[in-house]
Parts: structure tokens; sequence; C-alpha cells
């Protein structure tokens, strides 16, 4: 079991390390974990496992991210993915869902409106 | 050796180097190396000494007044019989009254003065047994904070320190604090200090967010990607959710 921040983090690495391959252009992260939003918007250093997965999203981040931004948001509007990430621990393998999941369409559907 | 190998490493690792874990810049410190072998290598297990210390830390009194009490309860006190145990060369009369030794008991409890300013205060009865009966600092003072309520056992700290306060006065500035002043100085700093944490307080909570819980679509032209990590215990792993939109 991982530290929370670190987990969080890693959680961000992955997602730079997928969304670029997509090729949207321009994409904005926002995440609930405030730790990590502060690490990535500082230039501050450090040498822990931590320290290292967030100098490598940072890395990702000047490479494919140029005008995006890594937002902070309260968790209240974070609830999808909130969802998503608790229905993620039962699978065993990663998926990439086209179709909205039965999990979060409620939420999907009122933050839509 | 084999296991060395096997790490798996970040695609920015390019050499190796010396890291002390112990820092996060990965940098040698005689600080947390002190840290280290406090907390993990040596037993310090003699140093501690029996007693429920969160009754001072918890108090409601401002911190001078807090590690007064500690370092009454620890003996390390300088009380002017403490100072001669110490090697100091000074006399162990107490200093207010020149005539009884000056232990931390008779400073802050059974000296006459000080019983006076005790008497002042309405809570007196309900410790006057204790105070009569022990005769080690530490036990009157833990068995005080137990007995009194959070309020008065606020003002017992702050009454100790406005004693300890009288004392220095007499000692350094030749000032003679009268009685009644002593007390009322105690009731004082704790009036005060709960002022300013009120206001302070007060100013903390208004800066919580209440709007700005809702998720905001992304601008024109752009996409919006949500994360966030799921966390269980029981089968030790980390779920993780992203959402484009």
């Amino acid at each position: 079991m991982c530290d929370v921040h670190v987990g969080e983090a890693l959680d961000l690495l992955s997602a730079m390390d997928w969304v670029h391959l997509l090729q949207l252009g321009t994409v904005d992260f926002e995440m609930d974990a405030k730790r990590v939003v502060d690490s990535i918007n500082s230039c501050h250093s450090d040498d822990t496992e931590y320290g290292n997965i967030i100098s490598n999203c940072k890395a990702l981040f000047s490479q494919f991210y140029e005008n995006s931004r890594v937002e902070f948001v309260w968790r209240q509007a974070n609830e999808a993915d909130h969802s998503l990430a608790k229905a993620a621990l039962s699978l065993t393998s990663s998926q990439i869902l086209v179709n909205i999941p039965n999990c979060i369409e409620h939420i999907l559907f009122n933050e839509m409106q | 050796m084999e296991h060395i190998v096997a790490t798996p490493l970040y695609p920015s690792v390019h050499e190796d180097r010396l890291i002390w874990k112990k820092e996060n810049n990965g940098e040698y410190s005689v600080r947390s190396a002190y840290r280290l072998c406090m907390n993990e290598l040596l037993d310090t297990s003699h140093f501690k000494v029996e007693g429920a210390w969160d009754l001072i830390w918890k108090l409601k009194v401002p911190p001078r007044a807090k590690n007064l009490l500690w370092r009454i309860c620890r003996n390390c006190f300088p009380t002017r019989k403490r100072l001669r145990d110490k090697g100091v060369n000074c006399t162990t009369v107490c200093a207010l009254y020149n005539m009884e030794e000056e232990d931390s008991v008779h400073m802050l409890f059974n000296c006459v003065g000080i019983r006076n300013i005790w008497s002042m205060w309405s809570a007196f009865t309900s410790i006057i047994h204790i105070l009569d009966g022990d005769h080690d600092s530490k036990d009157i003072v833990f068995k005080i904070l137990q007995v009194l309520p959070h309020e008065d056992a606020s003002l017992f700290g702050c009454v100790i320190w406005s004693i300890w306060k009288q004392r220095k006065n007499k000692i350094w500035k030749e000032v003679t604090d009268a009685q009644g002043f002593v007390f009322d100085r105690a009731k004082t700093l704790l009036a005060d200090w709960k002022a300013a944490r009120y206001v302070h307080e007060n100013s903390v909570s208004r800066e919580q967010p209440v709007c700005n819980v809702k998720w905001i679509k992304p601008r024109a032209g752009r996409f919006k990607c949500n994360i966030d990590a799921a966390f269980s215990e029981t089968t030790n792993l980390v779920g993780i959710g992203m959402c484009m939109r």
C-alpha cells in the first residue's frame, strides 16, 4: 500500500502518459489532491519517490502539454472520477471506456446540464 | 543483488548517486541523522517519565504556560534548591520571603504569600486537599489538572505562570508584584489569549470557500481531464480513474 500522495501522483503520471497519445489538443487536468497540484506548479524538487514521480510528470508536461494547466478542484466537483477510481479497484486490467459506464452516468448527466 | 537490479527506474533517472533517505533533498544532515538515532536506533525509554502529559498539552492556554508546567513536571525548573543541586553557588532560601528552602512545591504552592494568591481563586477549595496532601510538584500538577474542569484548569496554568513571573520580577527587576495583581495578571493573560485566538480562528474559517464545488465545463476548444485515485487496504491496490470531457 503506497502513501496517498504517491498514489495520486502516479495517477497524474499515467493520465499524462495516456492523454497525449489521444492527440486531442489542449487538455487541462483537474484533481482533488492539493499536495500533488501544488508540487506540479512549484519549481521545488526533492529526491524522494514522490519527488521523482512529480519530476516525471513535469517532464511529460513540458514536453506534451505546452498550453495546458494542472488545477485543483474540490472533491465535490471531482465525483465522477472518484467513482471511477473506486470501480477500477475491482478490475484486473486497465480499461478504456468510450461509452459512459453505469457507475458515473447520473453524475455526468447532472454535471453536463 | 537480483532485487537491486530488478528495481524499476523512472526514465528520468540517468546516473547512480548516493541519496540520504532521511532528507527530502537527498543530502545528509546532522539534524536528520540525530532524529534517526533518537527515534529508531537508540533506546530512549529511560528518558521517559510516567504521567498524563496530555493533560498539559491539551490545555487551552498560551504555550509559555504549557511549557512552564512541563518544565515543572520534568523537574527541570530552576528553583534555588535545584540550582544548588546542579552546582550553582547560590542561596536556597525562598526568593520572595527569605524564609524556607525554595523548592518547586514551596515556590508554587506552599509559600505563605503564594497560598494567599491561590486562596483568591474560587476553585481553591476543590484543590486544597491536593496542595496539602502531596510533596511532589509533578503529582500536584497532574492531580489538579485531573480534578478541575477545562476552564479552571486553564486558569490554573496561567496562575502558575504569573507566580513564576512574580518571582522573576522580584529577582531581576527588584519589583514586588502585589498578590492580587498576580492573580489578575493570570486572568488577563488567559482572556487576552482567548480573544486573540477567537479573532484568528474566525478569520481562518472565513477563507473556507463555499462555492466552486461543482464541476465546470471546459472552455471551447479545450478538453478537461479529471483524475482521482482510490485506495483499498484489504486488497492492497490503488485504483485510478480518469475522465475526459
